[in-house]
């Protein structure tokens, strides 16, 4: 029962390891190249919620309704006239008057104007993963404790077997660093917790009627839900993974 | 949990950081009072299965 935690531990602290910042670069400059057909190419914001925002930059030409129709050639947006659409499907268009966007060119300032709650909800959500996953099964320990094959101590053991992984992996790995994004890394911690909470969620250890497997089996994929949720908040349909 | 208020220093500063380190503030210091009590309501729910279960 003690590879349950500890495999919530290792998913949590992994989490933590995919959100940690990856260089030294300044953060207000991101990169973008916008193909000549005014979609966006390459952007190697380190955050996924930047790259959600510069996914969405379309140019925007007087004269014309939205972005769909884009003029021949290799005319580039010139700085100032990029629009972002956010909700294409609702044909709201919102400006992003401080935007200096051109092809190939670099965006100097690139502020959140409608992904604020968003991404609120979603960095409330990472922080409350981890107090959940701690908090939530100690009302469990007497259980733990009290199997009969088992020693006192073991549900103690249980919570700093969780500490232990957490800190460990908090301290040591927080350098970890993958080529392909923050975005992949985030992603990639958050499927590891899942994948932990569905390794508590059946971890059985031979006791099927016991009040722990079926605590484990209920409460375990809760951090699960946390990940679903967040995914759902990050998520936008046809958006484009930084190169 | 350290982690993203490193995401709202990188991505925000000023008023719009402070907002959201409030907001972050506010869901560290709320969480671990529901987590406890969330989580005895899925023992008592887990309890009720075993024990209908059988």
């Amino acid at each position: 029962m003690i590879s349950a935690p500890l495999l919530g531990a290792c998913g949590s602290a992994a989490t933590e390891i995919a959100w940690s910042p990856s260089g030294n670069e300044p953060v207000t400059k991101a990169r973008v190249i916008i193909d000549s057909d005014y979609t966006l190419k390459r952007c190697d914001r380190r955050f996924v919620f930047g790259t959600r925002r510069c996914d969405r930059l379309r140019p925007h030409f007087p004269g014309q309704s939205g972005s769909a129709g884009a003029p021949e050639g290799q005319r580039a947006a010139q700085p100032g006239q990029c629009r972002n659409l956010l909700h294409p499907g609702a044909g709201r268009v919102i400006d992003y008057p401080t935007l200096e966007a051109r092809s190939g060119g670099v965006i100097q300032r690139h502020q959140a104007v409608n992904h604020f709650l968003r991404l609120a909800v979603a960095l409330g959500l990472i922080t409350a993963v981890g107090p959940f996953a701690i908090d939530m099964y100690l009302p469990a320990l007497p259980s733990i404790g009290a199997q009969p094959e088992r020693q006192p101590q073991c549900g103690a053991a249980t919570l700093m077997a969780f500490f232990i992984v957490f800190g460990v992996c908090s301290s040591s790995m927080g350098r970890w660093r993958i080529s392909s994004g923050a975005s992949c890394r985030s992603m990639a911690g958050l499927a590891l917790f899942t994948i932990g909470s569905i390794g508590c969620a059946l971890s059985n250890d031979g006791h099927n009627a016991d009040r722990l497997p079926a605590f484990f089996r209920r409460s375990a994929p809760v951090p699960g839900w946390w990940c679903r949720a967040l995914l759902c908040a990050t998520s936008t349909p046809g958006t484009k993974r930084p190169s | 949990m350290v982690v993203p208020r490193a995401i709202v220093r990188d991505l925000h500063t000023g008023h719009e950081a402070t907002k959201l380190m409030s907001m972050l503030m506010l869901v560290m210091s709320v969480s671990p009072i529901l987590a406890p009590g969330i989580g005895s309501f899925v023992i008592a729910l887990s309890i009720g299965a075993v024990c209908s279960g059988h």
